[in-house]
């Protein structure tokens, strides 16, 4: 009956408990002093939902979240993963089989055991020789400050190779007493024959040699948690544990009562933001994906994660030293980074935080941002020089007020955009037509509408946003109505996930799917589609962060046929560059983001573009003209549908 | 009744806006029985004193003294007060709307316990009453009000307004009074250390009949490069919105608007520009506006007679190769 | 130096044309919804001040008139560098009477005693008229220099550049002296969040009007300028478009229908 007796062929096999202690010992000491610091983060408060984060985090952990991009390294990452998740677990059971009376590894049992063990730590060997193999022959990683990076790859390595040398060894001694080993333990096959056929076997010795090596080896893998890379294998299950409702586009709440106004140096985010912040392997995803990155902003995510990751000091302000202040500004709230992040580490969020303390506590603002900031403080709305009212726009189609109106069923939201900004005023005035073509019984709030301060708030001016959202909240509870619709992404996304509209039994839908759902119940008879070739853009705040991709295609269907996908597109759309504040900032440094998109879109030799937001409307329009493509014609959804009614 | 207007030299010549003073001076003189006159302070007085008798003042008081060779508020509130005591005080005193008119009238008013209106575009007078109107446009020009003031005299700044200067009438047995007063230095409360002018080359907007305007559109100093040439191609002058000068891109001395300058062009090119109230209170009465514009749905197009929708970088160079063909 | 600046409390300057509407022959109404603020030039007279006291020492005190919902905004712009802050409360108070109101600041000037520089926007965005500083030179019988654009402190006296009809004129004023200030040069700084909390411990005080009367005030005198009516103008002009299939055909057609109208 085969089976395994642990400590085999060692003398002195006790003395791995305490080294398996002192390990233990060293690790906690280097991750108590991680500890400390995060406990120095602001506390939050309970959250009891641990079942469900533990599943969600398992759920993340088997999915393996970084196998989206760079698909080789995901793959061999994963070999790694799992072929130390299996080979950690066959450790586990021959320990609990050598203290229980009843072993339970013998026979096929055995056999079972010892093959999954071989194949997963050939795959992890596999694996991590890639990984070593991509970063120092094909990528020429740097050798000076690559300390720790090349002990995180190395030591796993060594530690699979001198597993498979002691299995080797062993087997090539005792080769009797393990029939069927060349099927069991076919990856050291190799290394039994070479030992037996020089004789080296008979060398117990060497056996040995290699089983402290290895335990040493294991041991000092172990203690490396605390000191390389390799803490990511205890911070990254950690904070997917925090973060398992992460939810995109979703900033922290803060009490300004208690002056929390945002983020100075470490030491004021929250604990689990530190553990956010611990968790980033630099995996460089966001960096991929970001449109300031891509265009050569200061800004990359990735180096802002391990600039702070890297800071020792927690008192000392961030902004200025590690981080530069122009990167901070260069952020557009796509949150593709966040989308993309393989830790859930959300750099979006702390960018916001350390805006709100550059705002709220120092005043510092770039000055691009100064004029919209000042004009949403004086006037409520951040398009200064429009010389408009918040009805202006309406004029001449009586459009009903909620104030004489008081109950209705839809309320159409039209927000600061689309009353102020003279190509958005079109898009409002087209829903306006729409929603009275489908007899919907609608008002607007004309000059009782503030701003819903999504921009505001991503700006870092928490204290306008709450100010704004408390004077909206109590106004829209003045009326009765079921439903608010709004052509505005941002404000949709302030309205829907930050007003908690939905608690108070209100639904928040977007125009899209709003205009699509009418469609569906006839209410909206189109012509046939119009043949001009067309591309959909999708904004960010409807697309990545809220998930609408479908209803806009629907309805650019149904007007024209020959809607073409372009290159990225859907969650890998690539922003306008008009978000957190871009569409009033002048591109300094770099390339023009909404150029970038604008040259992406026009792959496809298209003549129409159709987005469905007011902001990327003013950056696309923008860009065309200025890459002398002004005779391509940029149409919110909406505008389309009008174009094709049937009985105009 | 009298009717005053004080009147400014620039080197010994009269100005544009002192012989507009005296065009409208004059009207109301011959249409309500009144008799026009002229105040000079200052050393140029005797020269400008004889052109004034052209203008159609009867009456010219000429008031010169070596400290009032430099304008300095009190100085001057100081010299016409004394003036009015050793003369009678006139009915209507009239000013330009210019550094003098903003510096010395209210002053002046308030010493004189009488009041002013500044920035008028209009004066009336009304018989039942006996007392003078201004229009005077406010809120940003989007209100236009009518004022008056209690007490004798009556002050008023005038914009300048293109007014139609041919009116003359030389006036009989005109008198030139010299008035000799006492002007102490320790009454100086300012100096002059230094003055600058305005770039060689660069004409007074005030006078010139073209002028091509960038506003906020225009983006950087370099567009203003583009404007200057079209500008010189048409043989005119560069002007800008407060934005285009609060952004640095050109000097304040170019301004147009309700606080810059009141120009009266014959052709006014707004490139760039929004159109809003302020801006067009400074352009308005131009006579041709021609707005080149990337939105089209900017309140400029309702403001301006000719329009061309597109970037102004690709139509100016445009403009100015289709000027320099016409010239030749 | 103690630097007086006066701020007046106007509805916003960028008000849409719509939002005016006239009661009476003169009463102009502003639609409730219009937001009331300090205006632009009033906060380059804050910011001048402050950059004189950040460079010269001093004090900055902010004096305003109409106390009616000023409180919040005068902290907001105590919140950017200002000492304290008076309001001098007049239940007569009009804002469109620009001499009744230098003659209250003058009283109040004096009240406060030892000023050396008064700050004034060169306009107040709703009169428009520019009145109120060299009036309330006048009153005071100091010097005066109106639209200024900027101002130093050179070897002990003042130095101020003033935009004048073709340039400049850069002038040496004796204090005290009441200047009005234009906005090319001074742009008033953001004010974070901590610095408004911070200034809502700030002084405020308030006066009453009886406190301020000396023999210059006549209670019950006509106003020396009145406004009788007002109205709102039409300014809409025609406009043609002119299109064409590239921009050079534009162009082309510009310049062709200013030919057939005689403008070229």
């Amino acid at each position: 009956m085969l089976s395994r007796e642990l400590f085999w062929g060692i003398q002195y096999g006790w003395l791995t408990y305490l080294l398996a202690l002192l390990t233990l010992a060293v690790l906690a000491h280097l991750w108590r002093l991680k500890v400390k610091e995060w406990r120095n983060g602001k506390d939050e408060g309970a959250d009891l939902d641990w079942r469900g984060k533990v599943c969600k985090t398992l759920g993340h952990l088997i999915g393996q979240r970084l196998l989206g991009e760079k698909k080789a390294v995901g793959i061999a990452h994963l070999l790694v993963f799992y072929g130390f998740v299996v080979l950690f677990i066959g450790t586990v059971l021959l320990m609990l089989d050598s203290h229980l009376d009843q072993h339970f590894l013998k026979g096929y049992i055995f056999v079972s055991y010892k093959l999954i063990l071989n194949i997963f730590g050939l795959l992890a060997l596999a694996g991590i020789t890639g990984l070593i193999f991509r970063r120092y022959i094909l990528m020429k990683a740097p050798g000076e400050s690559d300390g720790q990076n090349f002990l995180t790859l190395v030591l796993p390595f060594l530690v699979l190779l001198t597993g498979f040398l002691v299995e080797g060894s062993r087997l090539a001694i005792a080769v009797e007493d393990n029939p069927g080993w060349q099927f069991w333990a076919f990856p050291v096959y190799p290394v039994v024959e070479f030992m037996r056929s020089t004789n080296l076997a008979s060398l117990g010795w060497i056996h040995t040699l290699f089983w402290w090596v290895h335990m040493v080896l294991a041991f000092t893998m172990i203690t490396a948690l605390g000191w390389t890379n390799l803490s990511h294998i205890l911070s990254v299950p950690l904070n997917l544990f925090y973060q398992a409702w992460q939810q995109p586009g979703r900033l922290r709440e803060i009490n300004l009562a208690e002056k929390d106004f945002g983020v100075s140096g470490l030491k004021d985010f929250t604990r689990t933001q530190l553990i956010s912040v611990e968790a980033c392997v630099n995996a460089g995803r966001c960096e991929m994906n970001c449109p300031a990155f891509n265009s050569n902003k200061p800004l990359s995510p990735r180096a802002l994660m391990m600039a702070m990751k890297q800071y020792g000091d927690t008192e000392s302000p961030l902004v200025g030293k590690q981080i530069n202040e122009e990167a901070l500004w260069a952020c557009t709230t796509c949150g593709a980074c966040q989308k993309k992040c393989p830790v859930l580490a959300n750099p979006v969020e702390k960018i916001i935080d350390l805006r709100r303390y550059q705002v709220m506590a120092l005043g510092s603002l770039p000055p691009g941002l100064q004029a919209p900031m000042l004009s949403l403080q004086k006037r409520g709305h951040p398009w200064s020089g429009a010389n408009l009212s918040r009805l202006d726009w309406a004029r001449g189609l009586d459009v009903p007020l909620a104030a004489k109106k008081k109950e209705f069923d839809v309320l159409f939201w039209v927000g600061c955009t689309g009353a102020l900004v003279e190509r958005n005023i079109k898009v409002s005035r087209t829903i306006v037509e729409l929603l009275r073509h489908c007899r919907v019984d609608f008002a607007i709030l004309g000059q009782e509408e503030s701003c819903t301060c999504h921009m505001a708030r991503r700006l870092g001016n928490e204290y306008l946003y709450q100010m704004n959202a408390k004077k909206n909240i109590a106004r829209l509870q003045q009326y009765t109505f079921k439903t608010i619709i709004t052509a505005c992404p941002h404000c949709y996304h302030t309205l829907k996930n930050e007003y908690s509209l939905e608690q108070e039994g209100l639904q928040v839908v977007s125009h899209v799917v709003f205009f699509r759902d009418l469609i569906k119940r006839d209410l909206l008879q189109l012509k046939q589609n119009s043949g001009k070739k067309l591309t959909y853009h999708d904004p960010c705040y409807y697309g990545r962060i809220n998930q609408i991709f479908d209803a806009p295609r629907e309805l650019c269907t149904l007007v024209d046929g020959s809607l073409v996908e372009a290159a990225k597109s859907r969650e890998e759309a690539f922003c306008c560059g008009g978000g957190g504040g871009g569409i009033w900032q002048d591109d300094k440094s770099g390339d023009r983001i909404n150029e970038l998109r604008v040259k992406q879109l026009l792959e496809n030799n298209v003549e129409r573009i159709a987005t469905s937001c007011p902001f990327c409307m003013q950056m696309l329009e923008s860009a065309l003209s200025s890459v002398g493509r002004g005779e391509v014609v940029v149409r919110d959804v909406v505008e389309l549908l009008m174009e094709q009614l049937k009985d105009r | 009744m009298k009717i005053a207007v004080y009147a400014e030299a620039d080197k010994g010549s009269v100005t544009t806006e002192t012989k507009e003073l005296f065009a409208l001076g004059g009207q109301l003189a011959g249409a309500y029985n009144g008799e026009l006159q002229g105040i000079v302070l200052g050393s140029c007085c005797l020269a400008a004193g004889e052109q004034l008798i052209q203008l159609g003042a009867k009456t010219i008081y000429t008031v010169e003294h070596p400290l009032l060779d430099s304008f300095e508020t009190r100085l001057y509130a100081r010299a016409l007060i004394a003036l009015f005591q050793k003369h009678t005080t006139p009915d209507l005193l009239l000013f330009s709307h210019n550094q003098t008119g903003r510096d010395l009238v209210p002053f002046l008013a308030v010493q004189l316990k009488a009041g002013a209106c500044l920035d008028c575009t209009d004066l009336t007078f009304n018989e039942k009453t006996g007392l003078f109107h201004g229009v005077h446009p406010f809120y940003g020009g989007n209100v236009v009000g009518l004022y008056t003031t209690n007490n004798k005299p009556q002050l008023f700044t005038m914009r300048k307004g293109g007014r139609d200067c041919t009116y003359q009438s030389v006036a009989n047995n005109t008198e030139i009074i010299p008035v000799s007063i006492e002007l102490n230095s320790t009454q100086i409360l300012a100096r002059v250390i230094k003055r600058t002018f305005a770039p060689p080359g660069e004409d007074k907007l005030e006078d010139a009949s073209v002028i091509v305007s960038g506003g906020r559109g225009i983006g950087g100093t370099e567009g203003f490069a583009l404007l200057r040439e079209l500008a010189a191609a048409l043989g005119g002058t560069v002007g800008a919105s407060r934005s285009a000068v609060d952004a640095g891109w050109i000097e304040a001395e170019r301004q147009i608007g309700l606080t810059g300058k009141f120009v009266n062009p014959d052709l006014y090119i707004a490139v760039g520009i929004s159109g809003a109230t302020q801006h067009m209170a400074g352009c308005s009465t131009a006579k041709t506006i021609i707005a080149v514009n990337r939105d089209p749905e900017s309140p400029i197009f309702r403001r301006a007679h000719y329009g061309i929708i597109a970037d102004y970088k690709n139509i100016i160079p445009l403009m100015i190769k289709k000027s320099q063909r016409q010239k030749c | 130096m103690r630097i007086v600046v006066c701020i007046k409390l106007v509805p916003d300057p960028e008000a849409p044309v719509s939002a005016f509407s006239i009661e009476e022959p003169e009463k102009v109404v502003i639609e409730d919804y219009v937001p009331w603020f300090f205006g632009p030039y009033d906060e380059s007279a804050i910011e001048a001040a402050l950059r004189l006291k950040e460079e010269y020492g001093g004090e900055v005190i902010l004096l305003s008139l109409d106390p009616t919902d000023i409180g919040e905004k005068m902290v907001e712009a105590m919140a950017t560098g200002a000492d304290r802050s008076i309001l001098v409360e007049d239940r007569n108070y009009d804002r469109t009477d620009s001499y009744g109101a230098a003659r209250t600041l003058a009283a109040a000037i004096r009240k406060i005693g030892h000023v050396d520089l008064v700050l004034c926007g060169r306009q107040a965005s709703d009169t428009d008229a520019g009145i109120v500083a060299p009036a309330l030179a006048g009153f005071l019988d100091c010097a005066s220099v109106a639209v200024v654009r900027s101002i130093s402190n050179t070897n002990g006296s003042l130095v101020v550049e003033q935009q004048s009809g073709e340039g400049t004129r850069t002038l040496e004023v004796f204090l005290p002296a009441v200047l009005s200030v234009t906005s090319e040069n001074y742009t008033l700084r953001y004010a974070s969040l901590a610095s408004i909390m911070e200034a809502a411990e700030k002084e405020v005080q308030v006066w009453e009007i009886p406190e301020l009367l000396s023999e210059n005030l006549t209670p019950g005198e006509k106003p020396y300028l009145r406004c009788l009516s007002a109205q709102i103008p039409d300014t809409g002009v025609e406009c043609k478009i002119i299109d064409g299939d590239s921009e050079e055909a534009k162009v082309n057609n510009l310049f062709a229908e200013l030919q057939r109208d005689r403008i070229l």
